[in-house]
């Protein structure tokens, strides 16, 4: 079983779904899907430079941005979407309530974001995304959010997306090398 | 030296004080040897504190940290266990520095050996990398430094009047060139004046480099830090 972190507005994430599913075929893996809250990078409080802080900070989303729209047209998908549509809680809440395998559930919320341009901050639109997946949520409250949230980030799942196997950590897709290694490691 | 330009197929950025740089090396020096080619090293001093925050630490506690949060505590601690996977699995240790090192006299020695014994590069990098890591040298002294370059079949009379004063003035002004042309961490690579930060990017620069043959890879560390596939 590999455990997955991942925000639904999150383009690292977004990315890491196609690799992810192949990944689980391939091994014969089961994927657990879990919520992270994804946020913007942190800067110092105080810095001896606060300028280049902020310089670094500017060019490092800069960088973020350009070469996640590269390697996201590899794919062939597009990172384009509305200004301010970025709510996801309502999703991440109902994938942490979620019974069982959550991966139609999943597939049809990064669907619905990136490509349908649909907000998943809204009940009814994630109501509608478990009815086609259909998958089964127990209706958790956003409390329930902020303290899974709370916990993983103690537990070093400090970005995302988070790949967990056998209790180990790997932020970002570039691990899967690796944690199919592992994978077939421990089915061998 | 402009920072985004050479004759060489490739520029390669890094820092000896960066863990990720460390793991990248081995990599990085394969896909040079696969492509026959020489890369063109540079050093990026890293100005920590000035993105991280600060911290020291002593007998493995942390002393002091400023502008740190405990969220940037767990990203910076994570890394370091993501690099030192890696780092066991090319059959290196790597220790969590004391304290932020100031890495310049180190990563001056590059543009030493670029200008002079590019072919030793290989032989520098794990003159100092592999030690360092293991806390063994205190690579803020120019004769520690020094001694790297002679064990790694580099002459290195001259080399201090060369940290203090033209190689200190290209460092300097490579630095002053750094975040304009979008550089901000290690390593970072430049193919054709476009910056890859990270050497997850190896597979993709390698397919660039060979001719981009079949279906492009997307990011991936190797395991083992062999030949990005």
């Amino acid at each position: 079983m590999l455990t997955v972190y991942i925000d639904f507005k999150s383009p690292e994430s977004y990315l890491a779904l196609q690799p992810l599913l192949a990944l689980a075929e391939e091994t014969g893996c089961g994927l657990r899907w879990q919520p992270f809250r994804s946020r913007q990078r942190e800067l110092p409080e105080h810095s001896p430079d606060p300028e280049l802080t902020t310089s670094h900070g500017r060019i490092r989303e800069a960088y973020r941005q350009r070469i996640n729209r590269r390697y996201a047209a590899l794919q062939g998908l597009s990172l384009d979407r509305p200004p301010g549509n970025d709510g996801t809680d309502t999703a991440l809440t109902a994938l942490l309530g979620a019974d069982g395998d959550a991966t139609a559930f999943v597939v049809a919320a990064f669907k619905a974001h990136w490509q349908d341009h649909k907000n998943l901050d809204e009940w009814d639109v994630v109501a509608s995304l478990l009815a086609s997946a259909a998958c089964d949520s127990k209706q958790l409250s956003s409390d329930a959010l902020d303290r899974h949230q709370h916990d993983i980030e103690a537990e070093g799942i400090v970005s995302d997306p988070a790949l967990v196997v056998a209790g180990e950590v790997f932020i970002g897709r570039a691990h899967i090398p690796l944690v199919r290694q592992l994978l077939n490691q421990r089915t061998e | 030296m402009k920072a985004l330009e050479s004759t060489a197929p490739l520029i390669v950025y890094i820092d000896i004080k960066s863990p990720y740089a460390f793991v990248s090396i081995k990599p990085t020096l394969a896909l040079e040897k696969t492509l026959g080619c020489q890369f063109d090293w540079r050093p990026l001093t890293l100005d920590i504190p000035s993105y991280l925050g600060s911290a020291e630490k002593r007998d493995g506690v942390v002393v002091s940290s400023e502008g740190r949060s405990q969220r940037t505590w767990r990203s910076i601690r994570q890394s370091y266990r993501e690099a030192r996977r890696y780092a066991e699995r090319q059959g290196h240790m790597l220790k969590g520095t004391e304290k932020i090192w100031d890495s310049s006299i180190a990563n001056i020695a590059i543009l030493w050996v670029m200008q002079r014994r590019p072919e030793r590069m290989k032989a520098y990098l794990e003159a100092v990398y592999p030690p360092f890591w293991q806390r063994l040298l205190d690579i803020e002294d120019v004769s520690v430094v020094a001694d790297c370059l002679e064990r790694a079949g580099i002459e290195s009379a001259g080399f201090d009047a060369f940290q203090q004063g033209d190689g200190r003035v290209q460092h300097d002004q490579l630095a002053g060139q750094l975040h304009p042309a979008g550089l901000f961490g290690v390593p970072s690579y430049v193919l054709d004046g476009e910056v890859f930060f990270g050497r997850e990017h190896l597979p993709y620069l390698h397919w660039c480099l060979t001719g981009k043959q079949g279906q492009a890879p997307d990011v991936a560390y190797d395991p083992d830090g062999g030949l990005p596939c």
